[in-house]
């Protein structure tokens, strides 16, 4: 194995022992924008996303494949390439400071450190030639300057963490030795390792059986409570996040449509993008047939954005306003926002939100 | 637009490179729905066509494959008119025009014998290219047929093929060649039998993975469950798509042959003298490597310039049928 | 992964048994009776013929090495069967058979002697190809659409389309004869044979020529092997979290998708070297090499078909040998290989 760089950066100095400054969050994403320039036109893959994250909390990001709501965090965590990606306004900042501006070399401290983040497949996300206690103590020895019997320790002491048995046993082998629900367990030890304060997990049970996935989204939330990292969920099941949210970002077509408390996103929604999705969720209770309900028609190409309103062709309450202009945010009180141009209208909210929607009984408050 | 006549679920997918800009997922696929989008019904023959189109090497490569070709085919009209007969030579002026420097006249000089040689390289074309497109006709043939086979019938017959393959493999392929001509005798139909016989279990052995492995594909099953029958799955979704790999593999084997049967005329084993094989070319002009450096110069850029074409063309063949590649 | 090992040593040997059959057949469809060829111009008497005929089984004999006769006095032709398994043993235990043409040397000796000179070529070669081959690659895969990556694809597509024995000609060309004029003298390579002490130049220096040759068209393969393999890995999913770990694009490469990507291409060059040990007939017979390839070659101009034979069964039975090697050590290589399955649930 190659001599090991000295550690990037020293504990302490870290950005995450910091306090947050005053009146900032631990993460503001602050109207983010990140355009592809392709060969086939510019894919407006991150188109104005905002939302705001604080210490111990979690934020669920809730969309369709291709609304960019993976995009969002890789750019984050500057993992897109650049050519042919390119930041085109907004701005990310952590502790305060903007991510955006940073060095290469800063961000390579960040990942993995501050900022950790697991990814869909467990099955292919880990390296199949090295043991896992190797690629578990990577970033210890990277970020920590860990010697070679410290990192084994700690990796061992990380397994037995995340519920693996036999974890001295175990460090010694190959990815392709655990099953998925293991590699997964892995994988979120991988990230934990340095004590990170934020945890991207982009769609971390989708490739999970039902019975894993919540011993996995147990598992995070266990972690949680003892480390007292954030953590941000994408995915694009609402049932996932319904849970463990506490709040919501709901994307689509690249833009934020809507955001807010989970509370507020599940029984107060003003979207009719989110009510289609709370309204596409499979009731349990069967006694009769009834057909699904799901959300009529395919996401646009992001290369082709619809004028107007990025939904409109798909909403059952489009008007020719909504076809022709873009909406703009309507924000409440609250901080909860949506963005069409009839979230404002209280009795338009009231009539069409879906059934469970506590706008209806309040009749009127939205 | 052409109609639709493979209509293969997997290929007729929309390139998704616009959408999924953050590629690295291999899920990705299972996971998209079709975008909407006004583009045209797609083939793959027709995607690979215009991909094709659009690779300024292939193209450059096709159009001189092209021109060879013609001027191969044509020879017999203009050559010998300009530049006297490749075979023949005429003894009145045979130590006069000896190893002449390349002129006007002669394009490429002359050589020992006075022919000029230019027109012995162009006749050495139809050698080329004779041998290099019949021996790989021979192999892809066989080729088709045992890999076929083997992933058709599977069990027994499988293991069977696949270890005459392997048996085949065992020679060094330019030595197994050498002696069966050995053995056998010399002469240009000998040649490509040779190279032929001896190409079939890689191409064999390509087809037969291709087969099996989009036997495992969904749509396979899918068209199953929709009531297609064998003889359907195996013309409209299997072939197609093992094809193209075959397609791709042939073509490089061309420039292989090619390069092949100049070795074996080089080392007096292939074609006779006096035709005019490039490899005789070369080993013609090997004596006078140091005073007539062209005689060996010439027929040697002849077979680069060919062999890379079709080198070329069949990279570009390859990444153009490729429909899941992400421009590697 | 013994079971692993064991199924490809299994594999080997109905391969093995494949081929010697096949190089038995080929020997006996040589047309033309081995003893006419043998004695050429002159005529044999009919006792010396007989005598011949047995030395080299090809007629039945007794224990003691005398032709048996049937009732009309003539001599009884071993059947083709029974020859293979002579000749299979006589492989088991060295014995490849006595030259045709030289009288009396046998042909083992005559290998022996001359393989030496194609294995330290082929060493040489090998060790070429590996060092350019993978750092081409790399550079190519790494700084990819560059100038770099460019000047190596252009390169590699132009080796690989040419005959091996031209681009001899050409460096002997290059090297040995224009040099020479355009340094007057003073700074060349020898082309031709291989050096002693009473040579010309050091002996190493008529390595260089024919083991570029040799290694050229091989090493733009493995550049090109190595180039797409390490890019294919590149996209792969564990590359993403290593960068999300905070590893930097130099390390990801070189420390994960390296070690991925090198194990198809070290296994290419083994069978490579294989290959290379096949004789390499034509850079032989280009820079008058005295190796077996060159030997094979004038054996078969010379229609001595033992040394032809025996030869061929020497190369591809240590051919066969390297791949078997080559495909036993992709299993160390492989964690995936080496160790089976998962070996848990959930």
């Amino acid at each position: 194995m190659a001599r090991r760089k000295k550690a990037l950066g020293k504990p302490g100095k870290d950005l995450k022992d910091q306090p947050v400054p005053e009146g900032q969050h631990l993460l503001e994403v602050d109207g983010l924008k990140m355009y592809f320039h392709t060969l086939d036109g510019v894919v407006k893959a991150v188109d104005g996303v905002s939302y705001t994250l604080d210490r111990g909390e979690t934020l669920g990001v809730v969309g369709e494949s291709g609304s960019g709501k993976s995009v969002t965090q890789l750019t984050i965590m500057g993992l897109v390439d650049m050519p042919p990606g390119k930041i085109e306004g907004g701005d990310v900042r952590y502790h305060g400071q903007s991510l955006l501006n940073m060095s290469e070399q800063q961000m390579q401290h960040i990942r993995g450190n501050d900022i950790a983040m697991i990814f869909q497949d467990p099955m292919t996300s880990l390296n199949p030639v090295y043991t896992i206690g190797r690629q578990l103590g990577e970033g210890l020895r990277l970020h920590r300057g860990y010697t070679k019997e410290q990192a084994l320790k700690r990796s061992i002491e990380l397994l037995d963490m995340v519920g693996i048995p036999n974890a001295e046993q175990r460090v010694k082998d190959y990815p392709h030795e655990f099953s998925g629900g293991m590699r997964q367990r892995v994988m979120i030890a991988m990230a934990l390792a340095c004590d990170p304060d934020i945890l991207i997990a982009d769609e971390p049970t989708t490739a999970l059986d039902v019975t894993i996935q919540a011993q996995i989204i147990e598992l995070m939330q266990e972690m949680q409570q003892k480390n007292g990292n954030a953590i941000i969920m994408i995915t694009h099941d609402l049932g996932v996040v319904a849970d463990v949210a506490d709040k919501i970002l709901v994307m689509y077509a690249g833009c934020p449509v809507e955001f807010g408390t989970a509370d507020e996103i599940f029984y107060e929604s003003m979207h009719p993008y989110t009510w289609g999705l709370i309204r596409s969720i499979p009731d349990p209770v069967v006694d009769q047939k009834r057909p699904l309900t799901p959300i009529q028609g395919n996401p646009p190409s992001l290369v082709n954005v619809p004028k107007g309103c990025s939904f409109s062709p798909r909403c059952p309450y489009a008007t020719d306003l909504c076809r022709q202009e873009k909406p703009e945010m309507y924000t409440a009180p609250t901080g909860h926002y949506a963005r069409c141009h009839y979230a404002s209208d209280p009795l338009f909210v009231q009539k069409n939100a879906p059934a469970n929607s506590r706008t209806h009984k309040k009749g009127g408050e939205a | 637009m052409e109609e639709n006549k493979n209509n293969l679920p997997e290929v007729n997918a929309i390139s998704k490179d616009a959408e999924q800009p953050e590629g690295n997922s291999t899920n990705r696929d299972s996971n998209e729905p079709e975008h909407s989008s006004s583009a045209p019904t797609r083939t793959l023959w027709g995607d690979a066509w215009r991909r094709l189109r659009s690779n300024k090497l292939a193209v450059i490569a096709s159009v001189w494959l092209l021109i060879i070709v013609v001027i191969a085919l044509t020879a017999d009209l203009w050559v010998p008119q300009h530049f006297g007969s490749p075979t023949e030579t005429d003894s009145s002026t045979m130590t006069s025009n000896s190893r002449l420097p390349p002129s006007w006249e002669h394009p490429f000089g002359t050589d020992t014998l006075g022919r000029d040689v230019f027109c012995r390289v162009i006749y050495g074309s139809r050698i080329s290219l004779s041998v290099g497109l019949l021996a790989t006709a021979i192999s892809t043939v066989i080729g088709l047929i045992m890999g076929a086979l083997a992933a058709y019938y599977g069990g027994i017959w499988d293991t069977i093929i696949m270890r005459l393959a392997d048996i085949f493999l065992a020679f060094p392929y330019m030595l197994f060649v050498i002696v069966m001509l050995a053995v056998f005798g010399g002469g240009i139909q000998n040649v490509f039998i040779a190279i032929g016989v001896l190409g079939w279990p890689s191409i064999a052995r390509v087809f037969r993975s291709s087969i099996l492995s989009i036997k495992e594909n969904d749509y396979v099953d899918a068209a199953r469950a929709m009531g297609a029958s064998d003889f359907r799955i195996i013309t409209r979704h299997i072939f197609p798509n093992s094809v193209a790999s075959v397609v791709v593999y042939a073509t490089m084997n061309i420039g292989g042959a090619i390069l092949t049967e100049a070795a074996l005329s080089y080392l007096g084993m292939g074609v006779t003298p006096p035709n005019p094989s490039w490899g005789i070319l070369i080993e013609d002009g090997q004596q006078y490597l140091s005073t007539q450096p062209w005689l060996m110069l010439m027929p040697g850029i002849a077979i680069l310039t060919t062999v890379l074409a079709f080198t070329l063309l069949g990279d570009g063949l390859r990444d153009a049928l490729d429909v899941k590649m992400k421009d590697a | 992964m013994g079971k692993y090992i064991l199924k490809r040593v299994l594999q080997f040997i109905p391969v093995f048994l494949g081929v010697t059959l096949i190089l038995f057949i080929m020997e006996n469809v040589v047309p033309g009776d081995p003893i006419k060829l043998m004695a050429g111009e002159k005529k044999l008497d009919p006792q010396t013929e007989i005598n011949l005929r047995a030395s080299f089984h090809l007629i039945e004999t007794d224990t003691d090495g005398n032709p048996i006769y049937d009732e009309n006095g003539n001599t009884i032709e071993t059947p083709l069967v029974q020859r293979y398994f002579l000749y299979l043993n006589g492989l088991l235990h060295g014995d490849l058979g006595v030259s045709y043409q030289r009288s009396g040397q046998s042909v083992s000796s005559i290998i022996a002697a001359k393989y030496p000179y194609t294995v330290r070529l082929a060493i040489v070669a090998i060790i070429i190809e590996a060092i350019v081959g993978i750092g081409a690659g790399i550079l190519s895969a790494v700084k990819r659409g560059s100038f770099w990556d460019i000047l190596v694809t252009l390169i590699t597509s132009l080796l690989v389309s040419m005959p091996a024995f031209w681009l001899g000609m050409l460096l002997q060309l290059f090297f040995g004869i224009q040099m020479k004029r355009w340094t007057g003298g003073a700074w060349y390579l020898p082309i031709s044979g291989v050096g002693s002490k009473y040579s010309e130049f050091q002996p190493w220096m008529y390595y260089i020529l024919p083991a570029l040759t040799l290694a050229a068209i091989s090493t733009a393969y493995t550049a090109r092997i190595m180039r797409s393999q390490l890019l294919e890995v590149m996209n792969q999913d564990y590359i993403r979290t290593a960068r999300a770990k905070g590893l930097s694009r130099r390390a990801t490469i070189y420390h994960h998708a390296l070690k991925n990507a090198l194990i198809p291409v070290v296994t290419y060059i083994g069978m490579d070297f294989g290959a290379m040990l096949s004789g390499a007939i034509l850079t032989e017979t280009v820079f008058n090499w005295p190796g077996i390839g060159y030997e094979t070659y004038r054996a078969i101009q010379s229609r001595d078909w033992p040394i032809v034979l025996g030869s061929v069964t020497v190369i591809v039975l240590v051919v066969m040998v390297i791949n078997l090697v080559v495909d036993v050590s992709y299993a160390f290589l492989d964690p995936r290989i080496r160790f089976g399955a998962p070996k848990d649930q959930g």
